[in-house]
């Protein structure tokens, strides 16, 4: 990611929202996208623009034997369906692989791409390094906590430096407001771990502290907490 | 079926009824993703149709676009913006990696001449709506200049990388970033779409 500087990633935010941008260009924003409240901001900024674009060109009517296909294909799985039916298609291995990814997010960890859009999902292959990195660690503990409703488990491995966490009946983040994960030290000092989207496996940022925090912060992030944890979860 | 009027913003208007059953489907709900499906389908193969051209292989992506939306439905998060956007996003995406492999784009160009003719409209209040869409988003592309509406619409209905369409029009990669920026940025402005 060296071949971009801050400035030149700023700039891709246009071509990034347009999908002109090639897959290490979407990678390198994606990531920057990640730390980046000025491109956030631009970001969904365009949102109603490239919704606009879509929805300039006329609809298209799919053959009727697209939906039945479709039902029947279904009907056949659960939706994120952790193991799928092997299909003869072309597209096979590309489904296998989404099928393995979500596999492992029943109990783990995704990229931690999917953080700041909703339909800003990380590449398959981005998702499974990011899980296999932590979930395949010989020493990776789990350690879960409540909110409310909520689970929260965050799967930490000392010897990667990285955890992933996982979390089940969180509901959204108030609107113009966003889930941020915190590691703690054992001071009690803050540090983000990234912003998170409720009920989606991710790859949290940083080396892991002593304690895994989650807050209600206003779109974008904060520096620091502004709330207080919904849930805390001491880690060892 | 949607009731609500709707101009551009108004897409949040049908976003909210398609936040429910995108979140519906990510319960498992089948009914609920069929009726998605018969609501927006329409828009999201239209925009595929744009992009990729070829029909055999729009249905393709169109399909793989609703598999994933069934599939990943429980990613969707309302907060961070409207389903129709979501659903939209990834036709998009879709539409866009299919015309870059190669072989899509070689089917493609043998059938460039196949935009020129009007696809079939659905005469369903919501596709009405969508023109009014439409009209909307036109008058504000107006407003571009034509360097801008053509570096804009070559990356987003071309499915051109920025590099591609500096290429394309013999121009610096950097011009080529600046036209489609100001143009987005215009087009935003014009239709509002601040927040």
């Amino acid at each position: 990611m060296s071949r971009f500087d801050d400035e030149e990633l700023h700039e891709l935010a246009a071509a990034y929202v347009l999908d002109a941008v090639d897959d290490m260009e979407r990678k390198a924003f994606e990531h920057h996208l990640l730390e980046c409240a000025r491109c956030q901001d631009e970001v969904a900024s365009y949102d109603d623009a490239v919704t606009g674009l879509a929805l300039s060109v006329p609809p298209v009517v799919p053959p009727p034997a697209l939906k039945d296909a479709l039902m029947a294909e279904l009907a056949s799985e659960e939706p994120s369906d952790p193991i799928e039916p092997a299909a003869s298609s072309k597209g096979v291995s590309r489904r296998l692989l989404m099928a393995a990814a979500a596999a492992v997010a029943v109990l783990a960890v995704g990229g931690g791409l999917a953080v700041t859009q909703p339909w800003n999902e990380p590449t398959v292959v981005a998702t499974i390094d990011g899980r296999s990195l932590v979930r395949n660690a010989p020493d990776a503990q789990q350690y879960e906590g409540n909110a409310g409703s909520a689970r929260v488990v965050v799967t930490v491995s000392q010897r990667t430096g990285r955890a992933i966490v996982d979390s089940e009946g969180m509901s959204a983040a108030p609107t113009g407001h966003t889930y941020q994960a915190w590691f703690l030290n054992s001071r009690g000092e803050p540090r983000s771990a990234g912003l998170m989207s409720p009920d989606q496996a991710q790859l949290l940022q940083g080396r892991p502290g002593a304690v895994f925090a989650i807050t209600v912060e206003p779109a974008g992030g904060s520096s620091a907490p502004t709330t207080k944890p919904m849930v805390t979860v001491k880690l060892g | 079926m949607p009731t609500e009027p709707s101009h551009l913003r108004g897409g949040r208007a049908i976003g909210s009824r398609m936040n429910e059953l995108i979140m519906r489907t990510a319960a498992g709900d089948q009914q609920a993703f069929s009726t998605l499906y018969d609501e927006v389908a329409p828009r999201v193969h239209g925009l595929i149709v744009r992009v990729v051209v070829d029909r055999a292989q729009a249905d393709e992506v169109t399909q793989e676009v609703f598999l994933e939306t069934w599939r990943k439905a429980h990613g969707f998060d309302p907060a961070r913006g409207s389903g129709l956007s979501w659903l939209l996003s990834i036709a998009h995406r879709r539409a866009v990696d299919r015309v870059r492999s190669s072989s899509a784009a070689r089917t493609r160009d043998e059938n460039f001449g196949a935009r020129a003719s009007d696809p079939p409209f659905d005469s369903t209040a919501e596709h009405v709506m969508a023109r009014h869409d439409a009209d909307a988003v036109r008058a504000a592309l107006g407003t571009l200049s034509d360097l801008q509406r053509e570096a804009l619409e070559m990356a987003y209905f071309g499915g051109c990388t920025h590099t591609e369409v500096a290429a394309a029009l013999d121009v610096p990669l950097g011009t080529a970033k600046a036209r489609i920026r100001d143009g987005l940025r215009r087009l935003r402005d014009e239709i509002g779409g601040e927040r």
